[in-house]
C-alpha cells in the first residue's frame, strides 16, 4: 500500500530527529514566544505586526483568559466564567506560535522544544506536555527556563564558572545555580515558588490604590506610582525570593563569591530595588545587565531545539526540583529521589509485607520536601497484586523510580522472592482524569481541518479497499455480462488508490464501481435473503 | 555490588581527585545522555549509572559508604548496621536545647568526623569507620532538617 506506511516506532526515528525541524518555544505567564537558530543566530518568530512577544491571551468569544500558566495541572478550573483545562487554553497559545514559524519557514512544525519554570512540579510538567500535544507538537525535550537562560547567555558569552540565574516573570520565580564550561552546562540546583511573580504586584498595586488589574499593571510598567511606595508594597514578595536565593546558595554550601555573574531574566527583573539587592548580596560587578529579560529564555529554547537536531557538541545536564518519595505507616515520607538529583536518574528501595499471606502492598507517590505526605503533592497511587503467599517480612518488592531527562516520572515494581516482575507504570497526571484528557485529545484532532480531511481521505481508501476485495471474490463466480465493466471499474479505482488521487476523485470511481456492479450486488442479496429466510418461523425475521 | 571508582578508572580510595571525576564524568556524558545519544534505552540506563556513581563518589559522605559497602559493610540499607551512639544523639539534643543549632557547627562536626573516617578506611579499620560515619551521618540528617526546615 502506497498510502497508509506502518513502520516501527523505533527505525525511523533517527532519520526524523535529524531532518526534521525543531522550534524553541517559551510558554509564559505573560508573554510567549518562539524562535530557532539559523546559521548559528537566533531568529525570532514575528507576527504580522512584526512583534516577536506575543501576549499569552486567549479569546473566548468575548472574554479573555490570561495567565494561564499559574493554573497548569490543576484540572478544570472557571475563568472568567467559563469552565477550561488549563492545556486547553495553553494549547491556544501553542497553536498560535506554531503558525507564525510554519508561515516563516513555509513548512510543516512537528516537533518543539518547551521551557518550564525548574519548579513546576510533576503534574504542571505533564500539563504542559499535554498543551503541547493537543496543538500538534511532539515535545522533543522539557528544559527548565533558568537553564535555558544560561545557556543562552553561556553560549553568547563564552561562560565559564558557576553562575546563578534569577528569574521572576509574571507568575512564577525560580532561581538556579550552573556550573559552566566549554559545551557543558551543568545544573547543580534549582529553587523556586510557582505562585510568586508580577502579577502578584499588580494585585497589590491594585488592591492599594483601588484600581482595576489591568490599570495596576499599567502603573507599574510606566512606574507612575510613588518608587517608594512601590518599593514598600512589593517588599515583603520579593524578600522571599532572596531568602530563597540564599538558602539555594546554603543548601550547594557555596559562598555569594563563589558565584561569578547573576543572570537576571523575566520581565520582573526591571524593577530597580531587584537588582539592587541582588546587588547586595552577590556585589555590584556580579549582576550581568545587557541581557534582554524576555528574549533570553526562547533564546535558550532554540539552543537547545538546534543540540538536539543533532547540529552542536552542547550538552545540558539537569536536576529534579522537588524530591520524590513514597507514603510510609503513619504519613511520613520516605524520600527516594533527593532533590537536585541530576536527571535522568533511577532509584530502586525494596519494601516488604508486614502481615501473614500479604498479597497486595498500596504505594501512594508523592513530590515535596515536606516529612508528612499530607503536605506533600500526591502525585500517583497504585498497587502491587498477586505477591505470593508468604510469612510477613519475607515478600520483597522492588519499586524503581525513573525520571527522564525531562524531569518526567515512571514507576515500576518487582517481587524479588518469585522474581516474578511486575511492571506497573505510573501514568502521567495532569491534574485530570483519564477520560478527560482522551477527550481533549479526540477534540483537538477534530479541530484541525488539515487533520480532518486527512483522516477523511483514509476513511476513503479503506473503504474503497474493503469493498474491492469483497467484489474481487464475489467477481470470481459472477457470470452476468457486465463481468467485463466491473472489472474495469475495480481497475480504475485501485489504481487511483495508487496514484494518491484526491478524495472526491476517488469517491467518484467507488461510486462508478458501485453502479456498475448494481446487478451483481442484487443478485448477492437475493441469493442471502433466499437462503436465510426459507425455514424459518416468521417472528425471527 | 559494581564499584564506581572502577567506572571512573579511580583507585579506590576515600581521597580522589575531583578534577579527574569531573572530567570523566562530563565525557562520559557527552556521550550517553539522551540528548546525544537520541533515547535509546540501553544509553539512558548507561546516563543514568554514570548520574548515580558520579553523586556518590562526589558526595564525601556516600564515597565513604560506598568503600564501606565494598568491604561488605551496609551502613545505609541494612536494618543491622549499628546505630548512632548515645553520646552523639545526647551532643545533637544539647546543641537543639541551647538553641543555636547553626548550619556552620555542624558542617564544621561532620568534617572533622569525615578525617577520622579517612584514617580508619586508610588503615582498614572497617568496623570503627562504619561506627564514625554513622555518626556523621546523624549530623548530616540534623543539618539537611535544619535547611529544609527554612524553606518553609
Amino acid at each position: 500500500m502506497a498510502l497508509i506506511k506502518i513502520s516501527e516506532p523505533g527505525a525511523i526515528q533517527e532519520n526524523e530527529r535529524e531532518n526534521e525541524i525543531v522550534i524553541g518555544i517559551d510558554l509564559g505567564t505573560t508573554n510567549s514566544l518562539a524562535a530557532i537558530i539559523v546559521n548559528e543566530k537566533v531568529r525570532f518568530f514575528v507576527d504580522e505586526n512584526g512583534r516577536d512577544i506575543h501576549p499569552s491571551i486567549v479569546t473566548y468569544g468575548d472574554k479573555k483568559i490570561s495567565s494561564i500558566k499559574r493554573f497548569m495541572g490543576v484540572g478544570f478550573t472557571e475563568l472568567e466564567g467559563i469552565k477550561l483545562a488549563p492545556s486547553e487554553v495553553a494549547a491556544e497559545i501553542l497553536k498560535h506560535l506554531k503558525k507564525l514559524a510554519e508561515k516563516q519557514l513555509k513548512t510543516e512544525i512537528k516537533k518543539a522544544v518547551i521551557t518550564v519554570p525548574a519548579y513546576f512540579d510533576e503534574t504542571a510538567k505533564n500539563a504542559t506536555k499535554l498543551a503541547a500535544n493537543l496543538a500538534g507538537l511532539e515535545v522533543l525535550r522539557l528544559v527548565n527556563e533558568p537553564t535555558a537562560a544560561a545557556l543562552a547567555y553561556g553560549l553568547d558569552n563564552d561562560a565559564e564558572g558557576t553562575y546563578c540565574v534569577y528569574d521572576l516573570g509574571g507568575g512564577t520565580f525560580d532561581v538556579s545555580v550552573l556550573k559552566m564550561q566549554k559545551g557543558i552546562f551543568k545544573v547543580l540546583g534549582v529553587a523556586g515558588d510557582n505562585a510568586l511573580g508580577g502579577d502578584d504586584f499588580d494585585d497589590l498595586i491594585s488592591k492599594h490604590l483601588g484600581v482595576s488589574r489591568a490599570e495596576a499593571r499599567k502603573i507599574k510598567e510606566e512606574q507612575t506610582i510613588d518608587q517608594a511606595l512601590f518599593e514598600k508594597l512589593i517588599f515583603e514578595k520579593l524578600e522571599k525570593t532572596f531568602t530563597l536565593t540564599k538558602n539555594l546558595l546554603d543548601d550547594l554550601d557555596l559562598e555569594s563569591s563563589d558565584i561569578k555573574g547573576v543572570i537576571t531574566v523575566g520581565g520582573s527583573t526591571r524593577i530597580t530595588l531587584i537588582k539592587k539587592k541582588l546587588a547586595e548580596i552577590f556585589g555590584v560587578e556580579k549582576v550581568l545587565d545587557e541581557i534582554d529579560p524576555d528574549r533570553i529564555v526562547v533564546a535558550g529554547a532554540a539552543w537547545q531545539a538546534h543540540n538536539l537536531s543533532g547540529n552542536s557538541e552542547n550538552l545540558l545536564l539537569d536536576v529534579v526540583p522537588l524530591s520524590l518519595g513514597i507514603e510510609m505507616m503513619g504519613g511520613i515520607v520516605d524520600k527516594v529521589i533527593l532533590r537536585n538529583s541530576t536527571i535522568p536518574m533511577a532509584l530502586t528501595k525494596e519494601f516488604t509485607t508486614y502481615a501473614d499471606n500479604q498479597s497486595g502492598m498500596k504505594l501512594h507517590i508523592v513530590q515535596g520536601e515536606r516529612e508528612l505526605a499530607a503536605d506533600c503533592r500526591s502525585l500517583a497511587n497504585f498497587e502491587i497484586k498477586k505477591i505470593p503467599a508468604m510469612k510477613a517480612g519475607l515478600a520483597r518488592v522492588a519499586v524503581t523510580f525513573k525520571i527522564d531527562a525531562d524531569g518526567l516520572l515512571t514507576v515500576s515494581a518487582e517481587e524479588k522472592f518469585t522474581g516474578e516482575k511486575q511492571e506497573i507504570l505510573v501514568k502521567p497526571s495532569y491534574g485530570l482524569s483519564e477520560d478527560e484528557v482522551k477527550k481533549m485529545l479526540l477534540d483537538s484532532l477534530q479541530n484541525s481541518k488539515a487533520d480532518i480531511s486527512n483522516r477523511l481521505l483514509i476513511q476513503t481508501i479503506t473503504d474503497s479497499n474493503h469493498d474491492i476485495t469483497i467484489l474481487q471474490k464475489d467477481l470470481e463466480k459472477y457470470v452476468g455480462e457486465d463481468k467485463k465493466l466491473i472489472a474495469e471499474k475495480i481497475q480504475n479505482l485501485e489504481n487511483l488508490i495508487k496514484e494518491k488521487a484526491s478524495r472526491d476523485t476517488i469517491l467518484e470511481a467507488k461510486e462508478e464501481m458501485e453502479k456498475a456492479a448494481e446487478n451483481l450486488i442484487l443478485e448477492k442479496v437475493n441469493a442471502v435473503l433466499d437462503k436465510g429466510i426459507v425455514g424459518k418461523r416468521i417472528d425471527v425475521i | 555490588m559494581k564499584n564506581f571508582f572502577d567506572l571512573f578508572s579511580l583507585p579506590t580510595n576515600f581521597s580522589i581527585d575531583l578534577d579527574t571525576l569531573e572530567k570523566k564524568y562530563f565525557e562520559f556524558q557527552k556521550k550517553f545522555h539522551p540528548d546525544k545519544s537520541g533515547d535509546k534505552s540501553d544509553e539512558i540506563e548507561q546516563s543514568i549509572a554514570i548520574n548515580e556513581a558520579y553523586e556518590v563518589l562526589l558526595s564525601p559522605l556516600k564515597r565513604a559508604a560506598h568503600i564501606l559497602r565494598l568491604n561488605g559493610l551496609d551502613v545505609e540499607n541494612d536494618v543491622a548496621a549499628p546505630k548512632v551512639d548515645q553520646a552523639t544523639l545526647l551532643e545533637v539534643f544539647e546543641m537543639r536545647e541551647s538553641g543555636d543549632l547553626s548550619a556552620k557547627d555542624l558542617s564544621q562536626k561532620i568534617k572533622s568526623l569525615l578525617e577520622e573516617v579517612s584514617q580508619n578506611l586508610e588503615n582498614k579499620n572497617f568496623a570503627s569507620a562504619a561506627q564514625i560515619l554513622i555518626r556523621a551521618k546523624y549530623f548530616e540528617k540534623t543539618l539537611q532538617d535544619l535547611k529544609v526546615k527554612k524553606w518553609h
